[in-house]
């Protein structure tokens, strides 16, 4: 499965004319089908984007992914990976599980049982990973369909003990909107460390 | 102001104690012996509680001995090869009294001897002394000691000086709203809030909207003022009557509003920088879940706190200081996440022996402060920045 990584990267790499760029750490999307995951990496992703590329391993397994990038400095890069399917997830978690800082869950607010989604994905992610895995999760098109509440996403991750040493951010967001998914990223990170000083936004509030 | 050795605190350096049991430690001072017990660096102690059991304590215990030989210690251990006849020693598991009974009998010892060391500081003064500073002015209300509360009452951020005050919600706009978004919610009705003549409130359990006429400015001034009772007329409607509203509202073309962000608006003009009345500023205080943080009003250093209180649940105080941040951030968290009910504020633990309840109490639910390596860190600051195009010296 590492195959699928390399050439991954390697493709990256080919097209940043030259750069070495060292990607090394990754944020995993993942979801429910037309919750906008691969929007939401074209969003975020500053630089080269892979879309809709089928990969393939020694095995011939094969895995469908999309693959985004923030430049950052000092030559390190952050990857977003999201993949079509849960299988693909399955497989590109397996192989990246060191790499990952945690993952995004897109939950698409309109299908006819949303909790059950957001259920069948963290029982999968709790499954697949031996170490606790730091996760997000962002209810989309919610405008549309207002129920459930994020406060009943909340309720049942609480009663169903889905993560019973977490708490894990839920918010509703627009996958198309840069600072809705900031939010999500911004909460992974602050939940991994929220001792960490907060970057001003430029964004008054009512207060003011 | 006479002075009198009951009013000294004793200063007390830590070795080998985590931060959790170092937050226990703080709570368990406050609560039994107000502004007796201070917990400082090595070099301004008058005594040192050193865990024995934790690697490197010792030498650092030997260390600080070469530096500060007068120092007196209390140690910590299962080893009882470790007592010695010159210092008070606590077999582990030790309960919280025993800990208390060998900081009186240290504090007794010096206080028949030197007292120089003795700081006539209040605890709170002393351990938040970057961000309170002492005052005579009138007290706020509802803290549980009075030690604390004297610092409690003015604080320093930039040129601004805030007062630290409890507010009562009874007679504000934000309670009339608050008790008709729980009967709208528990009888499927839609409730109107008639205020005066300037414009209504209307909740929509349904959807989870608010619909109103009034601006910004209209709420905000209402939320500042005490109403009267004949003030607000509030009116229950039946289905037919709320469908027929609906329909009405929609000509208008004004846009709902989430009841959750209307709330938390709500909350932070009422209280602007006050606090809920019986808020405990000691209390650790827990976050049931995260708000809907994107949908709502921004408050500066929420995202930190929320992911503070959701992993570690920690006093207003201890999150002014463990976070480095201005109070009315804190504050106006606090305040809003506590409208829409997501905080709790529970008592402390002492530490992981404490056993926990089948219940899943959230009294039991403490973990220590999260930070990472510092390379991860980095790495993470550089995510941050990226988002924000925002450029900061760390």
């Amino acid at each position: 499965m590492s195959d699928v990584r390399d050439s991954i990267t390697a493709e990256l790499r080919q097209n940043e004319d030259g750069v070495n760029s060292k990607s090394d750490q990754v944020i995993f999307l993942s979801g429910s089908s037309g919750a906008g995951k691969t929007t939401a990496v074209k969003t975020l992703s500053d630089s080269f984007v892979i879309e809709n590329r089928l990969l393939s391993d020694k095995n011939s397994s094969s895995v469908g992914l999309d693959c985004g990038k923030l430049k950052l400095s000092n030559n390190n890069d952050l990857l977003l990976y999201a993949t079509y399917n849960q299988e693909s997830s399955e497989t590109v978690l397996n192989a990246l599980q060191d790499e990952v800082i945690g993952v995004v869950l897109l939950i698409d607010n309109r299908r006819k049982d949303p909790l059950r989604d957001l259920e069948t994905l963290l029982i999968k992610l709790s499954a697949e990973n031996t170490q606790p895995i730091n996760v997000v999760t962002g209810v989309t098109h919610f405008d549309s369909s207002r129920t459930p509440a994020i406060s009943d996403y909340h309720s049942f991750i609480l009663n169903q003990g889905l993560f019973p040493d977490q708490n894990p951010p839920i918010f509703s967001v627009d996958a198309r909107n840069y600072r809705d998914m900031c939010f999500l990223i911004e909460a992974l990170l602050y939940t991994l460390d929220p001792s960490m000083p907060e970057l001003l936004s430029e964004e008054k509030n009512l207060l003011s | 102001m006479t002075t009198t050795v009951e009013n000294k605190s004793l200063l007390i350096n830590l070795i080998g104690i985590d931060q959790r049991n170092r937050n226990a430690m703080v709570m368990v001072f406050t609560k039994e012996q107000p502004g007796l017990y201070v917990i400082t660096t090595a070099e301004e102690a008058d005594l040192s509680i050193v865990d024995l059991d934790k690697y490197g304590a010792e030498d650092e215990w030997t260390a600080l001995q070469q530096i500060k030989p007068e120092q007196q210690a209390i140690f910590l251990s299962v080893n009882e090869n470790f007592r010695d006849q010159s210092h008070l020693f606590l077999k582990k598991p030790f309960s919280i009294n025993d800990l208390i009974s060998a900081l009186n009998t240290t504090r007794d010892k010096l206080s028949a001897g030197d007292f120089s060391n003795f700081k006539n500081q209040s605890f709170w003064s002393r351990l938040f002394s970057s961000h309170f500073k002492t005052s005579e002015k009138k007290l706020p209300q509802n803290t549980r000691n009075r030690s604390s509360e004297s610092v409690m009452n003015e604080y320093h951020s930039g040129n601004n000086q805030n007062e630290a005050t409890f507010l009562s919600e009874n007679g504000y706009l934000i309670n009339e709203v608050k008790q008709a978004v729980v009967q709208a919610n528990s009888e499927g009705r839609g409730i109107k809030l008639q205020i005066n003549n300037q414009g209504s409130i209307f909740i929509d359990p349904t959807e989870h909207w608010v619909n109103t006429d009034l601006v910004p400015e209209a709420l905000k001034d209402l939320c500042q003022r005490s109403l009267d009772d004949t003030d607000i007329v509030k009116r229950v409607f039946t289905d037919r009557e709320f469908s027929i509203y609906l329909e009405e509202w929609r000509s208008t073309k004004l846009k709902p509003v989430d009841i959750d962000s209307f709330l938390w608006d709500l909350a932070l003009w009422t209280y602007k920088g006050s606090l809920p009345k019986n808020t405990d500023l000691h209390k650790k205080n827990i976050l049931t879940y995260w708000p809907d943080l994107p949908r709502l009003t921004q408050i500066p250093n929420a995202m930190r706190i929320a992911a503070l209180w959701v992993s570690c649940p920690m006093a207003l105080v201890e999150t002014i200081d463990v976070l480095k941040i201005p109070q009315e951030n804190v504050f106006d968290f606090y305040t809003a996440a506590y409208t829409l009910g997501l905080v709790q504020q529970s008592d402390y633990i002492l530490d992981k022996t404490t056993p926990k309840t089948d219940s899943g109490n959230s009294d039991t639910k403490i973990s220590p402060l999260k930070k990472t390596e510092k390379k991860q860190r980095e790495f993470y600051l550089r995510i941050l920045k990226h988002l924000k195009g925002h450029n900061f010296n760390e």
